[in-house]
This record gives structure tokens, sequence and C-alpha cells, in this order.
């Protein structure tokens, strides 16, 4: 049975039940939060650092958040910046972007041992790679977390308007590279 | 409609080829990886600096940024270099008392009373016995003219010497 978020609240609020109540919310939201943020920044290893920084950002941050918003949101949000903040920084060390398709990306996926993708599942990441960052934010929690544009919008802050069309100039840019056009 | 149902429609409408392909997961992740992570974030928390360490080191580091800026660096300096040298100025002249004191203490009762008699006039005599009188005894309210006529009327040099040796 999952542990309601109050109970983790409780505990985590009380200093003797601090650690148990961290690691009781890691152990209910560190699968969906992994995947999320793998899906963002495809290897493993980055994943990993990133959940790490996302969970040591919670640590310091939980005991002051409002409960205004479900936890996952917020846990989610904080998840979706890191992986922005992270691509950003990976951006400035220089990868090489030819037709908006990350071609280091390709070559990573290809050799990477916790890629099990066929061909349409490779092209696919690589679609996906080659998008700008806030579209492909916005596909990924369309496509794969499957939100409504009003849940998206309360964790990005952006319009209902604005994501319906990122999400539809991102599905648009997928086709036509898989297709070939 | 749920979510689901109503993402998949519109995806086959807008997108029919990406609409076809299977939505499955090609990723995976090393064995008992979820399993471990929980206690290695923990440590992780555990290693974080204090917060007021944390604090202080953005603190140092701002003050540092601003003093090494080119209009800050020159008083800045200019109020080091003061304090170094006022520091140093007061410690030397509180070595310099304690020599003399040290000095003073090493001179013996006869070479003070051999110097005074050798060395003193009339004038440091009176000023020397009006001074230490007053500071000792005499009430301040009574004027010096009044004191002087006193210690002359009642006192001459040798008794003045055996009063204060």
């Amino acid at each position: 049975m999952e542990i309601p978020d109050s109970q983790i609240l409780t505990a985590f609020k009380n200093s003797s039940t601090k650690e148990e109540g961290f690691k009781m919310l890691m152990v209910k939201y560190q699968q969906r939060l992994y995947w999320q943020i793998r899906r963002m920044v495809l290897d493993h290893d980055d994943a990993d650092d990133v959940l790490q920084n996302v969970f040591i950002k919670v640590w310091n941050n939980l005991g002051k958040f409002q409960e205004q918003s479900q936890l996952f949101t917020w846990l989610y949000r904080i998840a979706m910046n890191e992986s922005l903040t992270f691509l950003n920084q990976k951006k400035r060390k220089g990868a090489d972007a030819i037709d908006g398709v990350n071609v280091e990306v390709v070559a990573r996926l290809e050799a990477d041992q916790y890629f099990d993708g066929d061909d349409i599942q490779l092209k696919l990441q690589a679609a996906i790679a080659g998008l700008p960052d806030k579209q492909k934010q916005v596909f990924l929690m369309r496509y794969y977390d499957e939100l409504s544009y009003e849940e998206m919008s309360k964790v990005l802050g952006t319009s209902v308007g604005a994501l319906k069309a990122s999400y539809h100039f991102a599905v648009k840019k997928i086709e036509i590279f898989l297709t070939g056009d | 409609m749920d979510n689901r149902e109503e993402i998949k429609k519109e995806l086959s409408e807008l997108a029919p080829k990406l609409g076809s392909v299977e939505k499955g997961n090609p990723f995976s992740v090393p064995d008992y990886y979820f399993q471990g992570l929980p206690d290695n974030v923990l440590k992780s928390v555990n290693a974080q600096p204090l917060p007021w360490i944390d604090k202080l080191e953005s603190w140092l580091n701002t003050a540092f940024a601003l003093i090494f800026r080119p209009r800050y660096a020159i008083p800045a300096s200019a109020f080091l270099l003061g304090l170094i040298v006022a520091i140093n100025f007061n410690k030397g002249a509180s070595d310099n008392h304690a020599e003399i004191t040290r000095q003073l203490a090493a001179v013996s009762d006869d070479d003070m009373s051999d110097y005074i008699v050798e060395n003193f006039d009339e004038d440091d005599w009176t000023a020397l016995t009006v001074s230490a009188q007053q500071e000792l005894i005499i009430p301040k309210d009574i004027p010096s003219e009044e004191l002087e006529n006193y210690f002359n009327n009642n006192f001459d040099n040798q008794t003045l010497e055996e009063e204060i040796l």
C-alpha cells in the first residue's frame, strides 16, 4: 500500500523521524522522477547525478513546502528544472547539433548498455533529443507521462494555450523526422 | 474521455507515424539501482556542509568580490594599513611604558635621593611638593597662592627634604 504524503511530511518535519520520512519519500517517488529525468538527459549516469541533486534540494527545502500544491507536482517541478539546468550546462560544454538532431546522442545511445531500443526507438529518441529543451519537456510530459494540459500548466507555470502550441510543434517535428521528409 | 485516450487520439490526428510507434521504455538501469538509491542519497545529504557554513562561505565570497573591485580596493588597503600602524604604535607605547617602570624599579632609594638633591632647585621642590600634596590631601578649593604662602612660611628646603624622602 502506498504511504500517504501527509504521513511522509509529518515524519519529515519531526527531527527524530526526519531521515525515515525522507526515505519514505524517496522510495515512493524515486522511480517516477528517475524516468522523467532519464528521458530528458538519456544517459543513466547523468540521470543518477541529476536525481541525487533533486533529492538533496528536496531535503534542504521540504521543511518550507507549503502544501499548496501536491507533493508530486512540487517534486516534478524540481526534477524538470534540474534536468534543464543540466542540459544547459552540457550544451555550454559544446555538444554538436546538426539539423536539429544531436548526432552525438545517437552514437551514445547505440553504445549505451542501458539502452535496449530497436531502430524506431533509436530514431524517436534522436528526434526528441533534437527538440529545443522547452518543447522536449512538454512533449515528454504529455507523450510518456500522459499529463493533461492543466496538470502540465500547474507544474510548469505556463498557460494551457502555450503548452498546446509547444506540444503540436514538437509532435510535427518528430513526425517529419520519423517519416524522413 | 480520460487523458490516455484523449492524448492517443490527438497524436494520431497530428502525427500518424508517431502515433503508430509502440510506446515502450527503451531504457534500463543497473541491477538493484533503486534499492540502493535512498541510502546513497542519505550519505550525500549527511555529507553536505552545515547551512551556516554555506552562508558564511557565500558572505565571504561576496565580501572578497567587493573588496577586490578597484574602487574599494584602495580605501580598504589604506584602512588595513592604518589599522596595522595603529596597533603597532600602541603596542610600542605599551612596551616602552613597561620598560621604564622596570628600569625605575631597579633604581635604589639612595640613588634616587642623591639624584634629587643634586638636580632639583627650589622651584622644582615647590612644584613637586605642591603637586604631591594637592594630589594626596589638599582640598581642591584652596587657591594655589594661599598654598604657596603656606609652604613658604612653614617649610624650608631642609624640612621639605625630610618630609619627602
